[in-house]
């Protein structure tokens, strides 16, 4: 496989390193007689405190499996992996790395243990042993910065699906994390709930500085990224700056991943020589683009 | 005469309870045989309602459903036969998935609708599976131990495979990664265009939409709020940006241009017209109507 | 819609029985329900009747919800008193028809273990109607507390109540889901004897099997990501505190528990 190289890589530079991923390698035991099937092959990641990055990849590709290795829900068969300087097989650290690298699912459903919104919240802080005159304020925190405290006595069940994902978030918040892995949490809702929790998460990220790191098959949502990965068949096939990566359509379709329209058709009039930049990625980027193109003509 | 109308159809949730709620009110359509419609509302516009009204698996609360002119209630003890006429694919099909085969599986429905002859059923299931993009291997393997997007493909044959003359699927591409995606919309043309038959489409992607559909239905808030082909619907992206509902992104760029203040059509929905539009707007500046077909 | 139905029926409201404590609520209907079965006279049992009809007004949940939950025993109140009125032999006899001799005795008996039955049924509907399920399981947790001493994994099953009551809806749902989809395909769950009924329920409980453990192992993964390890060094959001009305509710019911049993030396008992 080419990797396409794409110079400047944002993990260069800046803030210090939260997880690591060294030349990891993983195998899933198979239950027959068959060989064990190797899923990643020697992958290698920075993630440093603040980014935003993207994982893309099809179903398939292995960006599941690299997301487990964030936060020790899976361990590297070759390899390390370090959560904030921790070992991840050391089982001492366990609980710490957990409430350092949160991670939240694809399913609502199957991530909320409460039967109470305020208790599902709360969770993870008493797991972790807070004292209880302090959960209330924690709890509170957590609920408004998704916009869920109005919601706080009710049932789960009763709620939206972006809703859901929302109390799961304040679910991870409410741990005081550093980072938190979204594993494709978008792609059960609709347009409305992926709005919400893609409003939810870049508040995160603007305003409590916590580091994401998001799954998705969704190019508008990584176009929002500071960092997007691919990785395909177990390894990263190239990383770079949203722009930069979907420059490259060609290799997007190669492996089966979206184009932004906006940018296709940018690129599209690039070629046939007009003076468009090489970065659009929104709707409202191209359409200034090619009035900008139309006035210089 | 058209395959399917709706007279006046309304459909209350919870009647009597004070969790009451009427999900669709007043709707008419009209659906002629071998339209491929595309459905797009937002969650709770009553789109889900309708394509369950179709199927008979919810009762009108008033007004009608007609099949080939015959109301489908008219005998409400055969209505399990009209299910096999509108098959109705629901959103994560591949739930439904319980034989211990994939052939089995397939074989359900058309088992159900009385095929018994056992070769005529083996055609039946082969041909469903081909529609379906599912490889003649995995009809034996057991429907657990196939991937996601075959999982789905699995389900959508299942509902093929009673070879009904109207095929409504919603949600099809729900959770799927882009090739799955495409696999799916690539298969259901296919089937649509070998079968003639009639394919109603619910979907919230309005890309998925663009691709596929002659004509459009826009459901808010119970009500039908547009039914029209697919280019005059693009083109009120303004009011379905009011609605709730997104365009395609390729649309939005020519919305935007027009903000801006450009004299471009707005009726643009699919990338090799748009790349047509925009060339022409930047070379001569006059409005393309020509243009072509999307 | 089936999953509108919940269990124990909760009625949420701010009255005195709803603001008890959980377990002082626990505590003080089990007591009712112990000296329901105590009380021997038209005395202590009036008195007690008395205090639970106080009690239900208190609870601010109407009547009729109350008769409601007795629709369901009516027939074994009924078939008990009966039976027992048939049965019970004594001294003063009240009519005589035939073979069938009722005494005075008897009368007294059925119509006091008709009233233990209904009282057992209106009492634990108090309950369930003026708690909320996670309040009733924090309070079993905590009552139960002393015997994770004698190995009772006395918060895994707290736990587990926790997490059923979480799912039942959400299963129920899905239930729907899988019915409405089996029916797109034709599938006949309506006719046919009790076999075929049977048999036609495979292609429902099989999917809802393969979804539940799939929800049950995307669960275990959350749960494991949200640092759960058991009920060790676990604190709690809401903590459990016996307040004044506590204290007060217990003094009464400890007034009255001792007034029954005074009362009950002051006749002679009509019911063995």
């Amino acid at each position: 496989m080419e990797n396409i190289n794409i110079t400047s890589n944002p993990s260069d530079e800046g803030g210090e390193i939260q997880i690591s991923l060294q030349n990891v390698y993983f195998e899933y035991e198979s239950n027959d007689d068959s060989p064990p099937k190797e899923v990643l092959h020697g992958i290698s990641i920075d993630i440093r405190r603040g980014e935003f990055v993207a994982l893309l990849g099809h179903n398939g590709s292995g960006k599941s499996t690299v997301a487990k290795h964030m936060n020790a829900i899976l361990l590297p068969s070759g390899g390390k992996v370090y959560v904030a300087g921790m070992d991840t097989f050391n089982d001492s650290l366990l609980t710490e790395i957990r409430r350092t690298v949160g991670m939240v699912f694809q399913n609502p459903d199957n991530q909320l243990v409460a039967t109470i919104v305020e208790e599902d919240v709360a969770f993870g802080p008493e797991n972790l042993g807070v004292p209880s005159a302090e959960m209330r304020q924690i709890v509170d925190d957590a609920l408004k910065a998704v916009g869920m405290y109005e919601y706080r006595r009710h049932a789960p069940h009763k709620l939206s699906g972006g809703q859901k994902q929302r109390v799961a978030i304040a679910g991870i918040i409410a741990m005081r994390p550093k980072c938190i892995v979204f594993d494709e949490p978008t792609a059960m809702l609709d347009p409305r709930g992926r709005q919400e929790v893609m409003e939810a998460i870049d508040k995160l990220k603007n305003e409590l500085g916590i580091t994401v790191v998001l799954i998705t098959h969704y190019m508008d949502e990584a176009a929002r990224a500071d960092r997007v990965i691919i990785i395909n068949d177990g390894r990263l096939l190239t990383q770079g700056k949203p722009s930069e990566v979907f420059s490259h359509i060609d290799m997007l379709r190669e492996h089966h991943l979206d184009v932004p329209q906006a940018t296709e058709l940018a690129q599209y009039l690039r070629a046939a020589g007009y003076d468009i930049p090489e970065d659009v990625l929104t709707p409202e980027e191209c359409a200034k683009a090619i009035m900008a193109a139309k006035q210089s003509e | 005469m058209a395959l399917i109308e709706t007279h006046d159809l309304r459909f209350v949730y919870g009647k009597g309870t004070p969790f009451e709620k009427v999900a669709l009110d007043g709707v008419d359509i009209s659906i002629n045989e071998g339209e491929f419609i595309g459905v797009i509302g937002h969650t709770g516009s009553g789109k889900s309602t309708l394509v369950q009204l179709l199927n008979g698996l919810l009762r009108p609360e008033s007004g009608s459903i007609l099949l080939d002119g015959k109301d489908i209630w008219a005998k409400p003890k055969k209505i399990r036969n009209v299910r096999f006429e509108v098959g109705l694919v629901f959103q994560y099909p591949e739930y439904q998935l319980f034989e211990e085969t994939v052939y089995k599986d397939i074989a359900f429905g058309p088992s159900n609708k009385g095929i018994k002859k056992k070769d005529e059923l083996d055609q039946i299931i082969r041909t469903a599976a081909e529609f379906s993009g599912l490889k003649e291997s995995l009809l034996e393997k057991s429907p657990f131990d196939l991937s996601g997007g075959e999982k789905r493909r699995a389900a959508i044959a299942g509902v093929i495979a009673m070879q009904p003359r109207v095929l409504i699927l919603d949600e099809p591409t729900a959770g799927l990664d882009p090739k799955g995606r495409d696999r799916i919309l690539d298969r259901i043309s296919t089937y649509r265009e070998k079968t003639g038959s009639t394919v109603l489409l619910v979907s919230h992607s309005m890309e998925d939409i663009a691709r596929v559909a002659d004509r459009v239905l826009v459901m808010n808030h119970g009500k039908v709020e547009m039914f029209d082909e697919t280019k005059n619907i693009f083109k009120h992206g303004e009011h379905l940006a009011e609605i709730g509902l997104r365009v395609p992104q390729i649309t939005q760029v020519f919305l935007e241009l027009k903000r801006l203040g450009a004299d471009v059509r707005t009726d643009v929905y699919t990338m090799d017209f748009a790349k047509g539009v925009a060339l022409d707007f930047l070379r001569g500046g006059e409005k393309s109507e020509g243009g072509g077909q999307q | 819609m089936i999953s509108d139905i919940t269990i124990g029926q909760f009625m949420p409201g701010k009255s005195f029985i709803h603001k008890l404590d959980p377990r002082m609520k626990i505590i003080l209907m089990t007591a009712v329900i112990v000296f329901v079965f105590l009380a021997k006279n038209l005395m202590s049992m009036g008195t007690l009747l008395g205090f639970v009809a106080l009690a239900m007004l208190l609870s601010r949940i109407p009547l009729r919800m109350y008769f409601k939950g007795l629709k369901a025993i009516w027939f074994l109140v009924f078939f008990t008193a009966a039976l027992n009125m048939l049965y019970i032999k004594g001294e003063h006899v009240v009519f005589q028809y035939k073979a069938i001799t009722i005494y005075e005795e008897a009368l007294w008996q059925s119509g006091f273990i008709a009233v233990r039955l209904v009282m057992i049924v209106i009492i634990s509907s108090m309950l369930t109607y003026t708690t909320s399920p996670t309040d009733l399981t924090a309070a079993i947790e905590r009552l139960l507390a002393p015997f994770k001493l004698l190995g009772m994994p006395v918060h895994e099953l707290a736990m587990m109540m926790t997490i059923a009551l979480r799912f039942i809806p959400t299963l129920l749902e899905e239930t729907e889901k899988i019915m409405n989809a089996q029916k797109a395909r034709g599938a006949d769950l309506e006719s046919g004897g009790v076999i075929r009924r049977a048999k036609a329920l495979i292609p429902i409980l099989i999917p809802l099997f393969i979804s539940s453990f799939r929800r049950a192992f995307d669960l275990a993964t959350a749960m494991d990501c949200r640092c759960y390890t058991g009920g060790k060094g676990r604190t709690r959001l809401n903590v459990l505190k016996y307040r004044f009305r506590d204290v007060l509710a217990f003094i009464l019911m400890a007034g009255l528990c001792a007034g029954v049993i005074y009362l009950n030396t002051l006749a002679p008992a009509l019911i063995r």
